[in-house]
């Protein structure tokens, strides 16, 4: 893959210049952050995505990859990270799916079970081809993935993060797995941030960061502080943000907090507390259990073990509206679809939580004047580019959609404001934007948890940090100017573990 | 100031874009006219003298006042069920008991009337208010099995229609039967309690300025009021409505019953505006009407009476055309269908369908351009 | 007839459960196998009622039943595309979609009538003949049920359930079918089109609908008339709902509404219960209701344990 470039609309550069290249038979580690532009660039090479720039080649041949299935014919496959199967069939349905085997122009179902087994044995593995795919562990449905791509003849294969979803031994199995195929001279994409296994199965490593490659290394001459270095390595500077707030009383403590889902411990044993004055970070590679804390701390998922206490209130088993009444509010992940209404106006996603204020109505109706005049205020304070408060929200920039969001969430947030990946691809005048709104918060005597993935964006706030690794606190951190990022992304990859923690990996 | 940069002005402020505005009237414009093509195609084919069909199809409505009238007469129903469907649409339901609330509304209206002696505007509130409020009690009951158990309400709504019809039937064919009717039907309505009539010389009783009424009054409760901004945005994003503390199932059962009480108040209203009994022995069909409405109107509220009145004229100008000449007035449920496939479809003559076409020709304008040069 | 006894123990009265059965079956077959593709299609109400009426003007053009089953099965599967049409290429919502059509066929069939025939309601048809089988029909009890006086139709509706359950286990169309409606983006990220696997699950609901129309104006009677329907396309939808899905379950709860029908029809009659027929009218909905219900309460209480 040559000088690949993607751009999302209207403003969001993917990659920005990639040239990636793949031996026969090799095991290929694709590293970087989130957002760094691997999944995006073998999308590409996989035909979901289109390139705005750039060529592709196969065998020094150049060649146009506009679907999967062109992909396919060249005996690419691709194994996502949010799996395709259809869980109410059985495993031998789901593997010969769209190539299945006929007697008497007839499903011949018998063969599909003879197909996976054969695959199972090419794989290492005992498998009933007759088992639901609902009835599956993550790590068996994962296998299911990749014997699919087995089944129609792929000889490159991409996983994308791979043992995100995986427990320990699963992962052993899957890599044992993996050196199989790469015995068979299969060739293997593995999309990670896991730097173990980096080490661990793979031949040579390509380093992304922000859209563009680092480089790429023999895995045997880099050792994993390189590799990490690269990958997270900033030009940081001590921010001009930082303000020397001394954290008052504790507002929000989180105490032995666990939850399973599916059978996989999502959390486990949660602790820690916010401080009034106090920005928590809350850092961890994706799927570390961010998503499941964030659920359970806005009232979303209530059957958690634990407990939430707000100013020496318990908050166990409260529904959103109350959490929010607590004076709890919350800035969603995914702005697009939980943050506003898409289909509605700024002003319609502006007022959502002042509408409920006495103050914002007027007997019977909503205090229109008033309602207008605060939708302008954020406008006007977090510098929203729109023509008007009435245009829809979709026609905005997905940064000017953040800053509607984060500004209602921020006013309104009157103990503790949870801002889950508040910057996440928006364009930096926003970033800034935002960054210097949740100081301000700050000094209001408010508590404020940060969950985030760029690191920058922590060091640039937050006073303290806990790093979550495989649903755990595996290091909790009161003073983040004790800890250099090299030492934080080795928590975060679950290398070291902080002593006192005692949890074990 | 020119007139042009002060309405482009306005409409900025107001959030409006005309851009948006003309491609979605030339798309309901061009869905008429093909339905209206394909109508004039059928009556040529069935109609010995097409002509004469056709002019009492299109111009019969607008010939004289009583017909004009006719029309409005028409449209009042139309408008009730329409904007009953709005208010349950903008939940993003589809609780079709607007049609059974059309019918308890009235017969509930008619027996009020009946057997509760009022003076006079009481007697017709009174008949108006509780035949919506029966039909919401009934609409209730689809809106909550949906919030609670998650039972589709288009099924069980229109199961209970059936329900409530043949209970219906029950009542005016053994309870409250008047067997000087001749007929299966109550009593006379007394006098006191009907709605009259509000321009002599047409049929349009003073239903129309309570519909009208209703209309206003739902605009503002979606524009101004707390309930009616949460019912929008429910319907519209369900999970934002979720994160920001909207108490969803609430606002959806909310949404249903209000519309069954417009409708209800809609069958009240068409009882004793036209009618000297009740005596519907079949389901009137304003429920299904009353969704087409709104899909023509965009879902809009201030659009359904244009909507209302645009179907009416369809209807009333079938109507004239079936008494006159020899076509079925149901010609116009092709019009109706063809009309609505077009107008709620995402791609058919879509803004970026058109900004597609203007693309391609300005491509093409280019291409040619640069040929002429090169000639050159 | 004057007892309860009476009621159940007279051959007729099956004979009823099954002919009133028959419609809803080919109703629900068909919101099965579009409900499997992952579409709720609420227009084969008006499939069923356009066909129903295709059926009964082609039996008598060709004075052949069979005729009139052939055209109405013609006339669903045209009214299929329309729907699939609406939905897959044009991006409609399915329930105004449906909506759409239900309308454009109420005003229809009535338009046709009257450019046939100058009257609004009715189109006399020939209706299907009742299928004797020697031998069978001297089993006591079933021969006569069974085997003396019902039509092709009704054996066709007992074909269907079985074929229907054999197609989406056992062909590759009909995995494939399911597979869309599980989980659509799988389908088509394997390259394998969901649109076109979902056009043809809508073509056949088409056809089983316009069966299910021809069951009623040639097979239930020797006429059309524009009320005959009466719901018994959206009865097909509770029932598919109810029966989960499943083939026989919705054929077993078609059999239900086809006894509480006929048991709504007939129990005037006996002497000691007097319920006035309007009332008993509404009992088949009343039990839809109520299936809808338990089936719902059975859904919740399911995924509570899950969780």
């Amino acid at each position: 893959m040559k000088d690949i470039r993607k751009v999302y609309y209207p403003d969001i550069v993917a990659i920005n210049n990639a040239t990636f290249s793949l031996a026969e038979g090799e095991i290929h580690a694709l590293a970087g952050e989130n957002g760094a532009g691997k999944t995006t660039l073998m999308k590409i090479l996989f035909g979901l995505e289109k390139a705005d720039k750039g060529e592709i080649y196969f065998n020094s041949e150049l060649i146009n990859i506009h679907s999967p299935v062109d992909a396919m014919k060249r005996r690419i496959g691709m194994v996502h990270q949010h799996f395709m199967l259809l869980e109410n069939l059985t495993i031998a349905d789901n593997i010969v799916l769209g190539i299945e085997p006929k007697r008497k122009g007839l499903y011949d179902y018998k063969k599909a079970c003879e197909i996976t087994r054969e695959l199972g044995t090419k794989f290492d593995m005992v498998i009933d081809p007759e088992k639901r795919i609902s009835q599956l562990t993550v790590g068996l449905k994962q296998k299911v993935e990749i014997m699919k791509v087995l089944a129609r003849d792929a000889r490159i294969i991409i996983l994308d993060e791979p043992t995100a979803v995986l427990t320990p031994q699963e992962t052993k199995e899957l890599f044992h797995q993996l050196m199989l195929l790469k015995k068979d001279n299969y060739t293997i994409i593995i999309i990670t941030h896991k730097l173990r296994e980096i080490k661990e199965i793979c031949d040579r490593v390509t380093i992304m960061k922000a859209g563009n490659i680092v480089g790429t290394y023999d895995v045997d001459k880099i050792s994993i502080d390189e590799i990490s270095k690269k990958m997270v390595g900033y030009d940081f500077e001590v921010s001009k943000l930082k303000s020397n707030v001394k954290p008052g009383k504790i507002i929000l403590d989180i105490k032995g907090l666990s939850l399973t889902i599916g059978g996989k411990k999502r959390l486990d044993n949660i602790s820690f507390s916010i401080r009034e004055k106090e920005i928590l970070g809350v850092v961890g590679v994706e799927g570390n259990g961010q998503k499941e804390l964030s659920q359970v701390l806005n009232g979303e998922i209530k059957n958690y073990d634990g407990d939430i206490v707000l100013d020496d209130f318990s908050l166990k088993g409260e529904s959103i509206l109350e959490i929010r009444k607590a004076g709890i509010s919350y800035i969603p992940e995914d702005r697009m679809v939980d943050g506003a209404n898409l289909n509605g106006s700024i002003y319609e996603s502006a007022i959502v939580l002042k509408s409920k204020e006495k103050e914002y109505q007027n007997g019977i109706f909503l205090n229109g004047r008033k309602l207008e005049e605060f939708t302008d205020s954020l406008i006007n304070d977090y510098g929203v580019k729109c023509n008007s408060k009435y245009d829809d929200v979709k026609s905005l920039s997905g940064g000017n959609i953040q800053k509607i969001v984060s500004a209602r969430e921020i006013v309104d947030a009157r103990r503790v404001l949870i801002a889950n990946q508040p910057t996440r691809g928006i364009d930096i005048g926003a970033v800034m934007t935002l960054h210097e709104k949740l100081k301000s918060l700050q000094s209001q005597d408010k508590g404020i948890l940060l969950i985030s993935s760029d690191l920058k964006e922590i060091y640039d706030l937050a006073e303290s940090v806990i790093v979550l690794y495989d649903g755990k606190v595996v290091a909790r951190i009161n003073n983040i100017k004790d800890v250099n990022e090299e030492q934080l992304g080795r928590y975060m990859l679950g290398i070291d573990v902080q002593e006192n923690m005692g949890a074990s990996l | 100031m020119k007139l042009k940069d002060r309405l482009v002005s306005y409409s900025k402020k107001r959030g409006f874009s005309f851009q948006t505005f003309f491609f979605e009237s030339l798309k309901t414009i061009m869905a008429v006219l093909i339905a209206y093509l394909i109508a004039i195609i059928i009556i040529l084919i069935v109609s010995d003298k097409p002509s004469e069909s056709i002019y009492w199809f299109v111009v019969g409505p607008f010939s004289n006042m009583m017909e004009f009238g006719e029309l409005i007469k028409k449209a009042i129903p139309l408008m009730f069920a329409g904007i009953a469907a709005c208010v349950i649409v903008k939940a993003n339901q589809f609780n079709l008991f607007t049609e059974g609330a059309f019918y308890v509304g009235g017969l509930v209206a008619a027996l009020i009337a009946i057997y509760i002696k009022l003076p006079a505007v009481l007697a017709v509130i009174a008949a108006l208010v509780g035949g919506g409020l029966v039909a919401a009690i009934f609409g209730y009951i689809p809106a909550k099995l949906k919030s609670s158990l998650n039972v589709n309400e288009f099924v069980s709504s229109i199961m209970l229609n059936f329900i409530v019809l043949w209970i219906g039937v029950y009542l005016i064919s053994n309870v409250v039967i008047d067997d000087a009717s001749g007929d299966t039907a109550t009593q006379i309505i007394p006098e006191v309690s009907k709605l009259k009539i509000l321009f002599s010389g047409t049929n349009i009783s003073y239903g129309l300025l309570i519909v009208v009424g209703i209309v206003i009054l739902v605009k503002i409760f979606f524009s101004k009021t707390l309930p009616g901004y949460e019912i929008k945005m429910t319907g519209d994003n369900e999970n934002f409505a979720k994160y920001s503390g909207i108490n969803v199932q609430r606002r959806v059962v909310m949404a249903q019953t209000l519309g069954i009480f417009i409708a209800g108040v809609g069958g009240a209203t068409e009882i004793l505006s036209n009618y000297h009994r009740f005596n519907w022995k079949t389901l009137p069909g304003y429920g299904f009407d009353g969704f087409m409405v709104t899909i023509i109107a965009k879902n809009k509220p201030l659009f359904v009476p244009l909507a209302a009145l645009f179907i009416g004229y369809l209807r009333a100008g079938a109507d004239l055309m079936a008494f006159n000449s020899d076509v079925a007035q149901e010609v116009v449920a092709i019009i109706q269908g063809v009309i609505i496939l077009l107008i709620a479809s995402e791609r058919f003559f879509s803004s970026s369908f058109f900004k597609r076409l203007l693309d391609n020709y300005k491509e093409r304008r280019d291409a040619q351009r640069m040929d002429v040069m090169k000639n050159e | 007839m004057n007892s309860f006894w009476d009621l159940f123990s007279s051959v007729n009265f099956y004979v009823t459960i099954i002919a009133l059965a028959t419609p809803i079956i080919f109703a629900s077959m068909a919101a099965l196998i579009s409900n499997k593709a992952g579409i709720v299609n609420i227009s084969i109400e008006g499939t069923m009622l356009v066909s129903a009426l295709v059926g009964a003007i082609f039996s008598t053009l060709f004075s052949s039943a069979i005729m009139g089953i052939l055209f109405a099965l013609v006339a669903g599967v045209l009214m299929g595309y329309l729907f699939a049409f609406s939905t897959i290429k044009l991006k409609t919502n399915e329930i105004l979609v449906g909506i759409a059509i239900n309308i454009l066929a109420a005003g229809l069939v009535v338009f046709i009538i009257y450019a046939l025939t100058g009257n609004k309601s009715d189109y006399s048809s020939v209706p299907l003949k009742t299928i004797s089988i020697p031998l069978l029909r001297d089993i006591p009890i079933i021969g006569k049920i069974f085997f003396d006086s019902l039509n092709l139709l009704v054996y066709l509706a007992i074909v269907v359930i079985i074929a229907m359950s054999f197609f989406l286990k056992k062909t590759v169309l009909g995995v494939r079918i399911r597979s869309v409606g599980m989980n659509a983006k799988a389908v088509d990220s394997i390259g394998v089109s969901s649109e076109k696997v979902k056009l043809i699950a809508l073509l056949i609901a088409g056809g089983l609908a316009g069966l299910g129309g021809a069951y009623m104006s040639i097979g239930f009677m020797s006429s059309f008339n524009t009320g005959m329907i009466a719901g018994r396309g959206f009865i097909g939808l509770a029932a598919e709902a109810i029966g989960a899905g499943i083939p026989y379950v919705t054929a077993l709860f078609a059999v239900v509404f086809g006894l509480v029908n006929a048991f709504s029809l007939t129990a005037q009659t006996i002497t000691g219960i007097n319920i006035p027929y309007e009332l008993l009218n509404t009992l088949p909905y009343f039990v839809t209701i109520i299936g809808l219900v338990i089936f719902a309460v059975i859904k919740k209480r399911r995924n509570k344990n899950n969780i």
